[in-house]
């Protein structure tokens, strides 16, 4: 199930990403917004810095590559390494670029740059993900990209990893040298969000919730007053999951967003009181959040069998459960089988409970999660960069070269497939905040502030979904999955929140063999004090334990990982 | 050992098997060469740096490791001693039923179980002990609060010892009315015509004609005190009784599989074979002692 839901969220992130690639452009039309973009777009379409200046000499670069899943096939004739993609690209830089060995994306592509690794003998380039990216450091095998991506990054590229101040390139970046360029991934993914049935709330009379204590009463209220009106005791007040927290993306069910609102970020590394690093779920304000799961749970609030559970959408979709924490896109997955069982649901999305000073706050997930490296010792350095500034701008749709540009876009609708694909590197940069802009957009489109013609093929469609929902509410699923994401998620997320980064997301050394241990008995105690199978004292054992087994080591570790930055 | 010309073929027949055995029983062995490791998969079993008994003594300092022993061991014996009484009585009761058609018919049924697999059950018994299940409202109609009883640490291992039982006595039965049938039918007609009643010959005669069966499964037994049926658990269990339901397969399946710590999942693992192998040899010795039990 787990994984249904990570890969679910993953193509929502690259729906979500697609929807939004045109927003730069869009932005234009928008005064308030298109100064600073404006210029860079035009500095980057004048073609006379470094960044996109073609190679006077043919460049020739060895990658890895991943064989894209893809709907459609290329044109005859044209092959993997040898395409109107590749073409295109080559006739930009001038770089020639040799597809050393290809693999399925996926566990293939994974399993081949270990491989890679384990036998020394890595391409030129490629991308890898984050334990792959530390091994490689380990065994000094990467290239000091620093002065090359200063000098030759485009400011579109620059742009992209500034929106996400700084935290992308950071964590690509060991003792002061930058050793990989980072994808940048939404930021939207992150928060623990709260979705509630309208219908039912309106039903037991109760207003939007704002504090833990307003989320108690709608659960006693959908317990205890039949919300579903089938005149049996049969509705749950809140679902949860066996993980409890899940940290970074969250996922449906976790509890993030209550320990969130107490300050305590379970799953992330923290700065302590005083100052010093700290695990987020070994801090007192864990054990005030645990307390008030567990009260929820003994006064039936929470879900009876929630633990026990093999799918942790169960209740949602048999509409028992009229209330539960979740992500944004929660109307992709699971919401349409719950609308499919009761089309008169009414889901909306809050960004609650706030803290004690009335404030959303949310721990964040990491900015990145693979890294475009550089095989040291590598004579151009730069060309990977130059690769990333030319697709980069293409897929951002601030290419200039405009009769190139429509080409693709036909053989794209030809062939049926993405040119995203045949990029020589998988590694999408996208603003991480891309789920606010295409809210931004597409709201001023529905209200004709923006016509429909001005948008991009993929903001179109969302456009279109929107405009099928406004005149046909839930008659075509797919379309309200898309406009109430959007929509709502976009709303909810533009609200000013308390954000609060992990201070590190990799593994140390000790964690490598620890963590696994270590993890068990933190989901077990967090699960045993909310189900009341251990008392809330149970924790202070929990936070000595944890230390005594591993957890001061990795600590210390980690400390020094974020001093050392 | 001279092989006569005419079993040659028989011995040719077997090859096949034999390679497999070697191949994905025995060669498979060595890979434990990676509980003295810290293996890592990109140097392989012959690059990865050797660290002698370390994940055996951090396995100790495991919390958990006690844990998982004492359940696995708590929960295999628990389940031997359930699985010899429960399948003598039940067949000791069939074996008095004179009415052939109702014994095929129970026998039949009794045993079909034994045929489905412990994926399906899991989610029958979840449905059965849930809140709103069968357990639970019978109970509810005296009143009784109902019981999480997936999530009960006191509880869990009763289930998971009586769904075992239930699951295989009717089987395990098929043994003793073999056993049974083997008893020389004169015994019973001079014990009758001596006077002694069902029961009296039931206690003299049946019984001490199976002691030897008995005695032999018992022993047998012994070798799978480190097995506590790793389906059943593994489909059955959640976190919530991880305490009492945690058991070695299950453990090393977690640290291995998930999360990729091969070394001390193989340290554990390579420990309960170690163990295993020994209470086998001590099952062997006995079986052979007292019930005259040879394999070579």
């Amino acid at each position: 199930m787990k994984l249904k839901a990570l890969s679910g969220s993953m193509v929502l992130a690259l729906m979500v990403t697609a929807c939004s690639s045109n927003a730069p452009t869009s932005s234009q039309t928008d005064a308030a917004d298109s100064t600073q973009k404006g210029e860079s777009t035009q500095q980057a379409a004048s073609g006379t810095d470094l960044s996109y200046a073609r190679y006077e000499e043919p460049v020739t670069v060895s990658i890895g590559w991943a064989i894209p899943n893809e709907n459609g096939q290329l044109a005859d004739g044209d092959t993997n390494d040898n395409n109107i993609v590749t073409r295109y690209l080559e006739k930009l830089t001038n770089i020639k670029v040799v597809h050393e060995w290809e693999a399925k994306m996926g566990e293939a592509f994974q399993q081949k740059v270990n491989l890679s690794i384990a036998s020394a003998d890595i391409p030129d380039a490629m991308v890898v993900d984050r334990n792959q990216f530390r091994k490689l450091l380990e065994n000094d095998m990467l290239e000091d990209l620093t002065a090359v991506y200063d000098q030759y990054g485009s400011r579109l590229v620059k742009d992209i990893y500034d929106s996400t101040d700084g935290l992308a390139l950071k964590d690509a970046t060991f003792d002061g040298k930058l050793y990989a360029l980072p994808n940048v991934a939404i930021e939207a993914d992150a928060p623990t969000l709260l979705w509630i049935r309208q219908d039912w709330l309106d039903k037991v009379n109760l207003p939007a919730p704002k504090t833990v204590d307003d989320i108690a009463r709608i659960a006693q209220a959908f317990v205890e007053q039949d919300p579903d009106g089938n005149g049996a005791a049969d509705t749950i007040g809140l679902p949860g999951d066996k993980a409890v927290n899940f940290g970074g993306k969250t996922q449906l069910n976790g509890y993030d967003g209550i320990f969130n609102a107490f300050h305590a970020f379970p799953k992330n590394w923290v700065k302590g009181a005083d100052g010093k690093v700290v695990y987020g779920s070994i801090t007192p304000e864990n054990k005030e959040a645990l307390a008030l799961l567990a009260q929820w749970y003994k006064d039936g609030l929470i879900d009876k069998e929630f633990a026990l559970r093999k799918e942790t959408q169960e209740t949602i979709v048999a509409n028992k459960a009229g209330m539960f924490f979740g992500p944004w896109w929660a109307p992709y997955y699971p919401l349409p089988d719950a609308m499919k069982n009761d089309p008169k649901a009414d889901w909306k999305l809050y960004a609650a409970p706030q803290d004690a000073n009335g404030e959303f706050t949310t721990h964040m997930a990491p900015v990145t999660d693979r890294y475009l490296v550089v095989k040291k010792g590598m004579k151009n350095p730069e060309a990977i960069v130059k690769l990333l500034n030319a697709f980069t701008r293409l897929e951002r749709k601030q290419d200039p070269n405009k009769a190139d540009v429509d080409a693709l876009q036909k053989y794209r609708e030809a062939q049926n497939i993405d040119p995203r694909s045949y990029y020589p590197f998988d590694l999408l940069l996208d603003f991480s905040d891309a789920l606010k802009r295409s809210y931004d957009v597409l709201t001023k489109a529905e209200k004709g502030e923006i016509s429909r013609d001005e948008l991009d093929v993929q903001m179109q469609a969302s456009y279109d979904a929107i405009m099928k929902e406004k005149e046909n509410p839930k008659k075509d699923l797919t379309a309200w999955a898309r406009a109430t994401a959007i929509l709502q998620g976009g709303a909810v997320l533009a609200q000013p929140m308390n954000k609060v980064y992990s201070l590190y997301y990799g593994l140390t050394p000790t964690m490598e063999t620890k963590w696994a241990t270590l993890d068990k008995l933190e989901n077990e105690t967090f699960l045993r004090i909310i189900v009341g199978s251990q008392p809330i004292g149970a924790f202070d054992d929990f936070v000595k334990k944890w230390k005594a087994l591993g957890g001061d080591q990795i600590t210390q570790e980690i400390e020094q990982i974020a001093n050392g930055q | 050992m001279k092989v006569r010309k005419n079993a040659l073929h028989y011995h040719v027949m077997i090859l096949p098997s034999l390679a497999a055995l070697i191949l994905f029983s025995i060669v498979p062995i060595f890979g434990a060469v990676i509980a003295f490791e810290e293996f890592q998969p990109v140097r392989g079993i012959f690059g990865s740096p050797w660290v002698g008994l370390d994940h055996f003594k951090y396995m100790m300092l495991l919390p958990d490791s006690k844990q998982i022993f004492f359940n696995t061991v708590f929960l295999a014996v628990l389940k031997i001693i359930a699985n010899l009484i429960v399948p003598l009585a039940f067949a000791l009761l069939m074996n008095e039923l004179r009415m052939k058609f109702v014994k095929k018919w129970v026998q039949t049924i009794v045993y079909l179980p034994h045929f489905l697999s412990w994926v399906l059950l899991a989610t029958i018994f979840f449905d059965i002990f849930s809140l709103d299940g069968i357990i639970n409202r019978f109970f509810g109609l005296f009143g009784a609060e109902p019981i999480l009883f997936f999530a009960s640490n006191a509880w869990f291992p009763a289930i998971i010892v009586t769904t075992d039982v239930w699951k295989e006595f009717g089987f395990a039965a098929i043994i003793y009315l073999a056993a049974f049938a083997g008893i020389n039918p004169a015994l019973y007609e001079a014990a009758g015509i001596d006077g002694a009643s069902r029961f009296r010959q039931l206690l003299h005669v049946t019984l001490p004609g199976v002691r030897t069966t008995v005695i032999l499964l018992a022993t047998l037994a012994l070798g799978n005190v480190m097995n506590a049926n790793f389906d059943q658990i593994f489909n059955m269990y959640n976190p919530l009784v991880y305490q009492s339901a945690d058991i070695i397969d299950t453990y090393v399946y977690r640290t291995g599989l998930l999360s990729l710590q091969y070394s001390l999942a193989t340290a554990v693992g390579l420990l309960k074979s170690v163990i295993s192998f020994l209470l086998i040899i001590v099952s062997y010795a006995l079986a052979s002692r007292y019930a005259n039990y040879r394999i070579f």
